[in-house]
């Protein structure tokens, strides 16, 4: 029981707690520690041989401190006034998605940077939180059922939207995330496992598929045969199969009418050494550098790959390099507790909300950190393909670092206003 | 647990609760066994597989730059630099980010003299992005210097400076663009002049760009040694001027002219003409760089007599007083040859044989030597064997064994014919003599010195064998002094000095016959005679004018033999300067002897500056060789014009522009070129043979029309 994680010997009244346990502190002082690796992390990867600063990390501390401040604020906010403004930031972001296919500026093939001024961000990232916030204002009003196909449907379309509109960018990992999202978030708020089910091994068999026809065979054989496990009758266990099998087929097609450089991303994925100075040049780059950091690391600024620079655009989304190879694998440990740290201190949360907007939005929050850390670190070790999602925290850029403030943000008032649990 | 809530929830609550409870565990295991498949690849990567990508990523950021080692210096005898290497600039262009390429094609143009759209052009239309300009340019490379151009790229390179320009360029040799000794004593001793190259391990980063770590491995180059050869480059630099204007004056299609220290066998002087630049090999032919004085072989005629008289007297069948008979010029053999003398003697001494060279003398004494004695001496004095010489490209020469003698082989022989010889096997014979009979070993390299400037090796003379009889030795001497003072190589005579010698002028076998046009001439013999220091030979390669010897080698031998005496250097010094000039101060060159535009070039590679031009070779300077002064100092030279040349040359003039020079019935290229010469302007019709030339004569210039079929 996750209620006797708490003192059991304290009797807690809502409202009426010590100003210090109105805040998270273990919550804020592991992502205040993220931060500042990310910092030393993205000095390290971009100061310039003289030793100076470079733009990226005078920009990533403005950042911080705005992040901060947000953060802070959304921690003492009252809750109603978050899910009050739910779908008026929803509304928000899902403008500015439509105004970046308008007038937003093309960068490595993705037109996904959105000026207002000389300031760039990203409506993809902010969107992030948009969603988040509307599928948890959804789930959580009264009377809303997942098991009733009308409101499974809403909290699908509520996701669709930014997705259709990132893929028009196109940013096909970015649209990932909120997949992985939804699936987060449904698996929490009660949804049809075998739908579930469908929903995660249809991907799957599609991965599968673009590697060989051999792979997809098995794969969908598997998932054929486990679907059938689940004992749902004739007719839906073969549509499942059906669709399983259809998609495979489908996939060439698909993949034939992928952008280039997405086709290069999953060629790359499939077999990085193939074109050791094109496509796979990032994850090949990427890997030796972690690797060659050994246990204990090069030491700050003394790690060759990332001193002589051969991870291109290292400090974004291959950022994780730069602590394994200074600080080896300790380094890489000490990341991915961190990031641990905070995804089980966010489902924590969740379960002591008093609210089931509070708990949705923890949730997401657990499950935009679980499959951005995921697949950014699984990316740099060569285990997932590149998606250019960024690493939580540490990666240089403004908009995804002011999305993870947000989240904890998110969290921190969550947990200020958590259950009152009064023990007998 | 719940029950101190109290509504009608509280069911649905806790339906709710455990639901997410064992939801929450799922989350977690799921999440656990996800971080943990992460961590476990982690570690995988950093602490497994950690030796094989650290030494991935060492190939790729280790770069291994060898440092060159810096070629070693070649002196001569008296420690005067013939070949160092300095640094200079290349340059070459990165055609994608040249900006402007007329300005640089004008440069080079100005450089190279190839027109500058056509570099314009090449630059324009390369698509690689690195080209070569130029290689190596010394001084004239200023121009590209001062262009401002990122495209521009400058690369300082070792190269090899040669500061005698054509002087010794066979026997020094030259070297290529990558500093590799082609020929010469730069090919032969090429592994220990270039050094051992080191290495510096440095960093590449992701943009290939190189970068100096300090924690990385370095190794020094280590310098290559340097060389002291025996040559004098005085010597040699007047034995070049001589025979080059010898050539020019007996019309010979090319000479060659080798000095050696007969007590010794150190080679003093060695050259040929024509010569080459090693400045700049490229420009030069093979035929140029061939070191002849030992590679060609060639019958030597009359010179060779010395070795036939040397076994006559050394066995006793004669003595220098003995009369013998010249049979009139002319003596039958039997089977039908004929040994002639170009000018008929009756009954005259030995003595006088030699002094005048009579074939038909030396043939018939030569039956009084066994065939296999007579074999022995050729073979003591070095004939058709090797001699050894430190440098590459000897030839043995040729010379039949007693047992394929047929019966006027060794009649032949006696003065010269059938055989074949190089310069350096005659010259080493004469030495012998000179030497009291003692051969001595003709060697180039007198020392290795290591780049600090101590001796590592030295060569000493070394004796081959004693090949006549001191006693022998200086009849001989005596034999050839004769010559000079009163026979063939009269013209070889120095006033106030003893010159022992001996002419030869052979018949060159063209096409199996022997012509009548191309001859050998040569003069070899040694001063001064008493006490010989220098034995040398000249050679010259069918000259026009003269045939003989006597009139076109001999010659040349005296006014080198002359210009020797007069700078003074028959006492040998041979001590290596290594002094540690003070920074501003530098040691005067020795400029005599070479014409002004060497001279200036050796001045100025040593900081100094020539004062005054003139005409002819430098006679004396101001100050002194070895001197030591500041850098800038003016050197003054006195000029010593040669005068017959010039007298000879104007009148040659005046004679040209009085004659008009029929042409009728020449070629057109004959024809222009005799006209040409004749200083008159031409203008043609038709082509083929001149059938009619018309003249046309003005006050300043004569024109001639010729019409040609």
């Amino acid at each position: 029981m996750q209620h006797l994680t708490f003192d059991d010997t304290v009797e807690y009244t809502t409202g009426k707690r010590p100003f210090i346990e109105l805040f998270d502190w273990s919550l804020f002082l592991t992502a205040a520690m993220l931060v500042a690796l990310g910092l030393i992390s993205i000095y390290s990867a971009t100061s310039t041989f003289d030793g100076k600063m470079s733009p990226y990390f005078i920009k990533q501390l403005q950042y911080t401190v705005f992040g901060f401040v947000l953060m802070i604020s959304l921690a003492f906010m009252p809750e109603r006034w978050i899910s009050l403004s739910s779908y008026g930031i929803y509304g928000i972001t899902i403008l500015l998605l439509v105004a970046v296919i308008v007038v937003g500026k093309t960068v490595y093939g993705s037109k996904s940077w959105l000026y207002l001024g000389s300031i760039g961000f990203q409506p993809s990232e902010l969107a992030k939180i948009g969603t988040l916030l509307a599928l948890a204002e959804f789930i959580s009003r009264k009377g809303v059922d997942l098991r009733t196909v009308r409101d499974l449907v809403t909290s699908f379309a509520i996701v669709a939207l930014p997705i259709a509109l990132i893929m028009l960018e196109p940013d096909f990992g970015s649209a990932s995330v909120f997949i992985a999202l939804l699936l987060g978030v449904m698996l929490w708020a009660g949804v049809d496992l075998f739908l579930m089910f469908i929903i995660v091994a249809a991907p799957l068999t599609v991965i599968f598929a673009f590697i060989n026809k051999t792979w997809f065979y098995v794969t969908a054989g598997i998932f054929s045969l486990w679907a059938i496990t689940f004992r749902r009758g004739i007719i839906i266990t073969t549509v499942a199969v059906g669709i399983f099998i259809g998609i495979g087929f489908s996939a060439s097609y698909v993949y034939d009418v992928l952008k280039p450089h997405q086709k290069d991303r999953i060629q790359s994925f499939l077999n990085p050494e193939s074109d050791p100075l094109g496509r796979g040049y990032n994850v090949i780059q990427s890997v030796m550098a972690v690797g060659s950091g050994g246990f204990s690391g090069k030491g700050f600024m003394h790690g060759t790959q990332t001193q002589l620079r051969y991870i291109p655009k290292q400090w974004t989304d291959f950022i994780f390099c730069v602590p394994t190879e200074e600080f080896g694998f300790i380094g890489g440990v000490m990341v991915i507790g961190l990031l641990g740290m905070v995804i089980f201190r966010a489902i924590n949360i969740a379960t002591l909300a008093r609210n089931k907007f509070s708990a949705v939005t923890s949730i997401g929050v657990a499950t935009l950190m679980l499959f951005h850390s995921l697949v950014n670190i699984g990316m740099a070790i060569g285990v997932f393909p590149v998606m250019g999602i960024p690493l939580p925290f540490l990666s240089a850029g403004g908009s995804s670092l002011v999305v993870n403030f947000t989240c904890i943000g998110l969290l921190l008032n969550a947990y200020r206003v958590r259950q009152s649990k009064v023990i007998r | 647990m719940q029950s101190t809530i109290n509504n009608k929830q509280s069911t649905l609550d806790e339906q709710e609760e455990t639901n997410h409870n064992w939801k929450t565990g799922l989350l977690l295991v799921v999440l656990l066994l996800c971080f943990l498949a992460v961590v476990v690849r982690l570690f995988i990567v950093q602490v497994i597989k950690k030796n094989e990508y650290q030494a991935q990523a060492r190939k790729q950021y280790e770069s291994r730059i060898e440092l060159k080692p810096e070629r070693g210096i070649i002196y001569d005898r008296n420690g005067h630099v013939i070949a160092s290497t300095i640094k200079s600039a290349s340059f070459a262009v990165d055609p994608k980010m040249v900006q402007h390429p007329h300005a640089i094609a004008l440069a080079l143009q100005q450089l190279t003299g190839d027109s500058a759209s056509v570099w314009e052009h090449k630059i324009r239309s390369s698509d690689k992005s690195f080209l070569w300009l130029t290689r190596s340019n010394l001084d004239q490379s200023s121009i590209l210097d001062t262009l401002q151009d990122i495209g521009l790229i400058r690369v300082i390179e070792p190269r090899r400076n040669y500061y005698y320009g054509n002087a010794a360029s066979q026997i020094v040799g030259c070297t290529n663009v990558d500093n590799k000794g082609l020929n010469g004593v730069e090919l032969a001793l090429d592994s220990l002049l270039r050094g051992t190259p080191g290495f510096m391990v440095m960093q590449r980063d992701g943009r290939g760009n190189l970068r100096p770590s300090v924690d990385l491995p370095t190794a020094a180059a280590s310098n290559g040694k340097s060389v002291q050869l025996t040559l004098d480059m005085e010597l040699q630099r007047i034995a070049e001027y001589e025979l080059e204007r010898g050539i020019a004056d007996a019309k010979a299609v090319s000479g060659t002219v080798i000095a050696l220290d007969p007590t010794t066998g150190e080679i003093l002087a060695i050259a040929s003409s024509p010569s080459f630049n090693p400045n700049s090999p490229q420009l030069a032919s093979q035929e140029t760089m061939r070191i002849r004085a030992i590679s060609d072989m060639y019958e030597p005629g009359s010179t060779f007599k010395l070795v036939t008289a040397a076994a006559a007297l050394e066995e006793k069948v004669i003595a220098p007083t003995d009369t013998v008979d010249a049979h009139g010029g002319v003596w039958k053999l039997a089977d039908g040859y004929e040994i002639k003398d170009t000018h008929p003697l009756g009954r005259i001494t030995f003595a006088e044989a030699i002094e005048q060279s009579s074939n038909v003398v030396f043939a018939t004494q030569s039956r009084k030597i066994p065939d296999d004695k007579f074999y022995k001496y050729a073979r003591d004095f070095g004939f058709g064997i090797s001699l050894g010489i430190d440098v590459p490209g000897e030839s043995s020469g040729r010379m039949k064994k007693p047992r394929e003698f047929d019966g006027a082989t060794k009649l032949f022989m006696a003065y010269g014919y059938e055989l074949a010889a190089t310069a350096l096997q005659i010259v080493n014979a004469y030495a012998a003599v000179a030497n009291q009979g003692v051969m001595m070993k003709p060697y180039l390299i007198k020392k290795v010195f290591d780049e600090d400037g101590k001796e590592t090796d030295s060569y000493a003379p070394q004796k081959i064998r004693q090949v006549i009889s001191p006693e022998t030795a200086r009849t001989l001497t005596e034999l050839l002094c004769g010559v000079v003072d009163r026979g063939t190589g009269s013209e070889a005579r120095v006033q106030g000095m003893r010159i022992a010698g001996k002419t030869g002028t052979a018949q060159q076998l063209v096409d199996g016959k022997y012509s009548k046009q191309a001859y050998t001439a040569s003069f070899v013999g040694y001063f001064p005679a008493d006490k010989p220091k220098v034995a040398l030979m000249i050679m010259l390669d069918r000259p026009q004018t003269d045939i003989y010897g006597g009139k076109t080698a001999a010659p040349i031998f005296r006014r080198i033999a002359q210009q020797w005496i007069s700078a003074a250097h028959i006492a040998g010094v041979s001590k290596i300067v290594v002094a540690e000039p003070l920074p501003d101060s530098v040691a005067v060159p020795d400029v005599r002897g070479i014409t002004v535009e060497n001279a200036e070039t050796v001045l100025h590679q040593t900081g100094l500056r020539l004062s005054n031009r003139g005409k002819g070779i430098i006679a004396r300077q101001t100050p002194q060789p070895g001197t030591k002064v500041m850098r800038g100092t003016d050197v003054i030279a006195q000029y010593r014009v040669p005068t017959p040349e010039i007298k000879r040359d104007s009148i040659e003039k005046a004679h040209a522009d009085a004659l008009r020079p029929d042409v009728r019935g020449m070629a057109v290229r004959r024809a222009l070129a005799v006209l040409h010469a004749a200083n008159v302007k031409v203008k043609v019709q038709g082509s083929g043979i001149v059938v009619k030339q018309t003249w046309t004569v003005g006050t300043k210039e004569k024109t001639c029309l010729i019409e040609c079929k």
